[in-house]
């Protein structure tokens, strides 16, 4: 059981992970497959977080993360990518897609709420298997962090979000 | 020939058609859109509602397109090419490098020399040449001509994938079938697996680039051509 606590701060990074192909693996391969599959996502997730960040609740095939640090999100975005890859056997990919948005969600419980998480969303659903794509504000956040580049890709829109975003490639140099 | 200097075009419009033609022009002209030029020399071209947009700049120029849907053409040579559409196909005809996602929408590359990167849900994907070949793609197809190198990823999408044998390919697909071949004389170093999947390997192994394919059903086939 995962302990989810408030985070000091009220500003920074929703990140979310998603399985890619987990209703075909899990028809392929049947239940127990997938809920191993899960099983290693939570491995390597709190192995990852290591006190960087927290669980917000599990969605099914993925999760909602967050950072109060967004230099912390990023390396663990990238550590989790790595992670995920090592973890993927032969006959069982796990393949993560990974996307995070800097903001300043409503706090309804233990649960967040708003824009900005859906924001996130978005941008999750625009990554690749072993991506990680940020919005502009969480590498403004970050600052420089060692080790980790960027590509552009340009202001764009996402589906239920007026105004285009800054999207960025998140990358380990 | 006209001196050409190269450009930097930034394309953002909520939808409706986007066709970009890399020509042997200086100026950039643009039909449908307003033009901002920003302090860097870079240009933002901004597109009204449902608007088409068509521009024409310098051949070589590097362009980036935001759009929710619609669809996307880029006709002649450019530097770095970024195009995120919600829907909608996107055609890029040669470029130093590709990055391409769209939720759904045929995707074609004509040459990308060196990174080809191509995120979609659904559609097909055909990419006639690229130095470094990177397709995620749940559902569809993905056809590749003479690829350098590459990293493929689909659900169930099959993929048809002509190696030059000289880099590394690795390819991996829950359920699509994945049908790789390589130059007649070429010996690549392959590793074929799949969990339920019919496996045939009808080439000549040996140490050149590895082949690395891996399915949980589909089928695979390593060949000559």
């Amino acid at each position: 059981m995962i302990d989810v606590q408030l985070p000091a701060r009220r500003s920074g990074v929703i990140a979310f992970t998603d399985i890619v192909g987990f209703t075909q693996l899990t028809d392929l391969q049947g239940d127990d497959a997938a809920l191993e599959a899960l099983e290693r996502q939570d491995a390597v997730v709190q192995a990852c977080l290591d006190q960087r960040g927290l669980v917000v609740k599990e969605l099914g095939d993925g999760m909602l993360l967050w950072f109060d640090d967004a230099a912390d999100a990023l390396r663990v975005g990238l550590d989790l990518q790595r992670g995920f890859e090592q973890s993927t056997g032969d006959s069982d990919p796990l393949w993560v897609r990974i996307g995070m948005h800097f903001g300043c969600p409503r706090w309804r419980g233990k649960d967040i709420i708003g824009r900005d998480v859906n924001l996130a969303a978005r941008i999750a659903d625009l990554a690749g298997p072993g991506e990680v794509l940020v919005s502009q504000p969480v590498a403004d956040a970050a600052g420089a962090v060692d080790g980790i580049a960027y590509e552009s890709l340009g202001p764009v829109f996402v589906r239920g979000i007026s105004d285009p975003v800054p999207l960025l490639r998140a990358y380990a140099l | 020939m006209t001196d050409v200097v190269a450009t930097r075009l930034a394309i953002t419009s909520r939808s409706g058609a986007i066709t970009v033609e890399a020509a042997d022009v200086v100026d950039v002209s643009v039909n449908g859109a307003g033009v901002r030029t920003e302090a860097d020399g870079s240009m933002t071209v901004i597109g009204e509602r449902s608007a088409a947009i068509t521009v024409t700049c310098p051949a070589g120029s590097a362009i980036t397109i935001g759009t929710s849907s619609g669809t996307i053409e880029l006709k002649g040579r450019f530097a770095n090419v970024h195009a995120v559409t919600g829907s909608g196909s996107v055609v890029v005809d040669h470029a130093s490098s590709v990055d391409v996602r769209t939720a759904s929408g045929q995707v074609h590359v004509g040459e990308s020399v060196g990174v080809c990167r191509i995120v979609t849900r659904t559609g097909n994907v055909r990419v006639g040449r690229a130095g470094h070949l990177c397709v995620s793609l749940r559902s569809g197809r993905v056809a590749a001509g003479d690829v350098g190198s590459a990293e493929v990823r689909t659900v169930t999408g099959n993929v048809v994938l002509s190696a030059l044998g000289l880099g590394d390919v690795d390819v991996r697909s829950v359920a699509g079938s994945v049908d790789v071949s390589v130059p007649d004389g070429v010996r690549p170093a392959p590793e074929l697996s799949s969990m339920t999947g019919r496996v045939r390997c009808d080439c000549q192994t040996g140490t050149g680039g590895v082949i690395r394919v891996q399915t949980v059903s589909g089928s695979i086939r390593l060949s000559t051509r």
